[in-house]
């Protein structure tokens, strides 16, 4: 009997308890409260990072627990170890993403580490040249972000170099579609949450930092936040859902045959009015602003075996269409005016031309210098078709077919 | 580094750098002799004394000279000295002020 009670305590011992970190990692009082809070209920801490700690039931009541935040040694020298076990304290592990040392003691006589409050702020000096860093890496990183996710999309195809600069004026709706595809708005949105919280861990340290190395002892914290525990908490929730909104995202854009499209679009066929072989693609987008959008890329070819995706084909015709519906209308005409941008050619002048047509909002047709290729844009009540042909016939002769895409 | 760039020592400081007058110490010894010397007014606590140290290496007050295991041993150098000369004077003149005042 007495075996069994052994036995089943030394097995409530190793099991261990889950628990999301509360407060943040740079709330040095903070944390050491709260590890103490723990032992006084029997908890002791088995790791303890940034998100989430692991405890199991050996703590002690009374327990002191301190944070040595670490210098550049993976662990503590020997010299640290032989002083601190002289004064009680005994080393436990690295912390919170090797940023601490953990230190503890049940002796209550055990001097405290620092009897000054100035050679405490001395030890967090490395520690906060590392988080000032580190928040001004994360004040910089929206910025290469959205050059990255948001600019680096919206290059022409053929541009000559600095063109697309000068473009970017007219590529500003785009990018406003682009910001509110659903990955990259999280993407967005989940930066700008980082900064604030880096800012707010580094302003925390700082005060500490600061009140230390002027002899005074370090501001009341607020200690269990319970915005920290809930963002840790929903970090892994949200990790999740990126990952399946990535795929998603993946699954939606990649292009798949024409063949297998069954959303409107004009085909090549009608304007060329040939039985001619086609083949071609279709892409799928998706933005918050915009939950229509695709592109078709058709070609018509003079042989069966030239249609064929993938085989090396001189095509008669082709045609290229995007369609949108825009959930803000007024950005129809900007967004137009951008995809026309982005499919003209940059080498070429284009000669432009606005058409009043009844029903719809605006009609802009272009042709290139060389009359190789024509662009037409059509749009009505948030809906806007862009087109860019290159074939025999004339996209102002088939307008009613081209605005079947905006009605 | 002069005083008016770093600072005045705190007492911490002062007495560490004042165990290594004349002689090399261990880290461990530096605890007693201030104890001893400070009558137990000046407590070192082992954070102390270890970031202190690392701190007086650092600004080339201290180089070490011998580790022996956990041991290491210490000893002050030129810039240490003057340090220690420098902090002293400034104490002197702290005290000939206060006592001028007091006179007066």
């Amino acid at each position: 009997m007495k075996e069994e009670r052994s036995l089943s305590l030394e097995a409530e011992k190793d099991w261990e308890e889950y628990k999301f970190t509360p407060i943040s990692p740079y709330d040095i009082p903070g944390l050491e409260h709260w590890l103490e809070e723990l032992a006084n209920q029997g908890l002791f801490p088995v790791h303890l990072g940034m998100i989430h700690c692991r405890f199991n039931h050996t703590g002690v009541p009374g327990t002191r627990f301190r944070l040595e935040p670490i210098d550049q040694a993976a662990k503590p020298t020997p010299e640290q170890l032989e002083m601190y076990a002289q004064a009680g304290w005994t080393y436990v592990m690295p912390v919170v993403r090797q940023s601490y040392f953990l230190f503890y003691t049940t002796d209550p006589e055990a001097p405290e580490l620092y009897s000054d409050w100035a050679s405490r702020g001395m030890s967090l000096d490395r520690l906060t040249r590392q988080v000032r860093r580190l928040h001004i890496f994360w004040l910089c990183y929206p910025l290469i972000l959205f050059v990255l996710n948001f600019l680096m999309p919206l290059v022409p195809h053929s541009s000559r170099p600095g063109s697309w600069l000068a473009s970017l004026p007219t590529q500003m709706p785009m990018l406003l579609l682009h910001m509110f595809m659903p990955i990259k708005f999280l993407l967005l949105l989940t930066t700008l949450y980082v900064v604030l919280r880096t800012w707010y861990n580094h302003r925390v340290l700082v005060k500490i930092h600061r009140n230390l190395k002027n002899g005074l002892p370090p501001p009341p914290t607020r200690g269990y936040n319970r915005w920290v525990w809930l963002d840790n908490a929903s970090t892994i929730p949200l990790l999740i859902f990126t990952c399946l909104l990535g795929i998603w995202t993946f699954k939606i854009k990649v292009g798949r045959e024409l063949k297998e499209f069954t959303q409107p679009y004009v085909p090549l066929a009608q304007i060329e009015q040939t039985q001619a072989y086609s083949g071609g693609w279709f892409f799928r987008e998706f933005s918050l602003l915009a939950p229509v959008w695709y592109q078709v890329e058709e070609s018509v070819y003079a042989s069966a075996h030239e249609a064929v995706p993938g085989e090396a084909g001189y095509p008669i015709a082709r045609m290229n269409m995007t369609r949108l519906r825009l959930l803000i209308p007024p950005l129809a005409r900007g967004v137009a005016e951008a995809e026309m941008a982005r499919l003209r050619v940059d080498e070429l002048s284009y000669d432009y031309e606005e058409l009043e047509v009844p029903g719809l909002d605006f009609a802009l047709l272009a042709r290139d210098e060389t009359g190789a290729s024509q662009l037409a844009t059509l749009g009505r009540d948030g809906w806007v078709a862009v087109f860019r042909y290159s074939g025999g016939e004339e996209l102002s002769g088939h307008l009613e077919l081209l605005a079947s895409m905006v009605c | 580094m002069g005083i008016k760039e770093r600072g005045a020592l705190t007492e911490p400081m002062f007495y560490i750098l004042m165990a290594f007058w004349g002689q090399e110490r261990c880290g461990t010894e530096i605890t007693e002799f201030v104890a001893r010397k400070t009558g137990g007014r000046v407590r070192l606590g082992p954070g102390t004394l270890y970031t202190l140290l690392a701190k007086f290496q650092e600004e080339q007050f201290l180089e070490e000279t011998n580790v022996d295991g956990r041991r290491r041993t210490y000893r002050l150098t030129d810039k240490g000295r003057a340090a220690f000369r420098e902090e002293l004077e400034r104490l002197r003149t702290c005290v000939a002020d206060g006592e001028e005042v007091i006179s007066s």
